[in-house]
């Protein structure tokens, strides 16, 4: 089952790359998560953003993200201890 | 100190003598405008047995039961929603057949309001934005902490342009118990998103520092009106009958020329 964590994005590291404080973890999840990780994504639904993250640039990522409340879907962490996530909308603040 | 933050109440034939006190809602200096009498309560009911047919079907998310399209069930499916919209229009054609349609009331109520400006449902090309959600709230049924901002939630949809956001609602029926609406005296900030809850709404500690709030319960047929970017919720319905209200969202086009709805 894919580890699941929510949380508000804090910092743009790159276009690709941001730091979230986390606010949610599922139950169940395999592994441990700190109250804040650097997220790489790798997909997302966030459609101001372009459909291929690797094509977001830092300043794209700073325009839309930051503040912003997603659920991150974990792949894996890679070697410089990045979560490696698809990002998505999650839920509403009202209607 | 009198604690003058409290809704402002008149009937609907008081309307022309209280209609500048629009602004004090949008400025946040009242927390709700309470048009009574503004809808016939045989109305209300006509139009609630109609809406009892379609009641059986519940939102995306499985929160709430609801009859109509709400744009921020479909953030990342626009056409999806311009197309659910386009059904949901014969839907409420069909309730409020053969009776006047509260949408169509309400629209120039807000004519009314605000003289001079064109009021009409929010278009974004040439697809119409829906206009209406009827919320049925049942026994146990509550509304979290929530605001509604589409220019934050919704920065993809044309309406996020809109300014001063308010929301309408009419009380088509009136739980026996509960289903009361609180309006905080706080409003939405960017900083608010660290207590978003999963699916819907934020946790109680958003409201940490906020000393002021109020408790509304209106009658069958009244219209309120609030801006939406204070915090609000709706207590669990204790009654058997069930809560019903048409929702109507509003913002103003650049220049204020126009008054656009849109749910």
């Amino acid at each position: 089952m894919t580890d699941i964590i929510w949380g508000n994005i804090e910092k743009i590291i790159s276009g690709q790359i941001f730091e979230l404080n986390l606010t949610h973890r599922k139950d169940g999840n395999d592994n441990d998560y700190s109250d804040t990780e650097k997220i790489k994504f790798t997909g997302t639904d966030i459609v101001t953003l372009p459909v291929n993250p690797s094509e977001c640039t830092k300043e794209q990522a700073e325009q839309v993200l930051p503040g912003l409340f997603v659920k991150c879907e974990i792949k894996e962490r890679d070697g410089d201890g990045c979560l490696l996530a698809s990002i998505s909308h999650s839920g509403q603040g009202g209607y | 100190m009198k604690d003058s933050w409290t809704p402002v109440e008149f009937d609907y034939m008081e309307l022309d003598k209280n209609k500048n006190k629009i602004h004090e809602i949008i400025k946040g200096e009242k927390p709700a405008l309470i048009i009574k009498k503004f809808f016939d309560p045989k109305l209300c009911k006509v139009a609630v047995n109609k809406a009892k047919e379609y009641s059986n079907i519940e939102d995306e998310n499985k929160i709430f039961k609801k009859i109509g399209v709400s744009l921020l069930s479909f953030l990342t499916r626009k056409s999806d929603y311009f197309s659910q919209a386009e059904e949901a229009r014969s839907i409420f054609h069909s309730i409020f057949e053969g009776i006047e349609d509260p949408r169509k009331k309400i629209h120039h109520l807000l004519s009314e309001i605000f003289p001079g400006k064109t009021v009409t449902v929010a278009k974004e090309g040439r697809r119409k934005y829906a206009c209406g959600v009827i919320r049925l709230h049942e026994l146990g049924d509550y509304a979290q902490i929530h605001r509604d901002c589409v220019k934050f939630e919704a920065p993809n949809y044309d309406v996020s342009n809109l300014s001063n956001q308010l929301s309408t609602v009419l009380y088509l029926q009136q739980s026996e118990k509960g289903g009361d609406l609180v309006i905080y005296k706080k409003i939405w900030n960017k900083s608010s998103e660290r207590y978003r809850e999963i699916d819907f709404g934020y946790s109680r500690k958003v409201l940490d520092g906020c000393k002021q709030s109020v408790r509304i319960k209106p009658r069958q047929g009244d219209l309120i009106i609030i801006n939406p970017i204070h915090f609000h919720e709706i207590l669990p319905v204790s009654g058997h009958r069930k809560r019903v209200t048409l929702g109507l969202f509003l913002g103003f086009s650049k220049y204020g020329k126009s008054v656009l709805t849109w749910t």
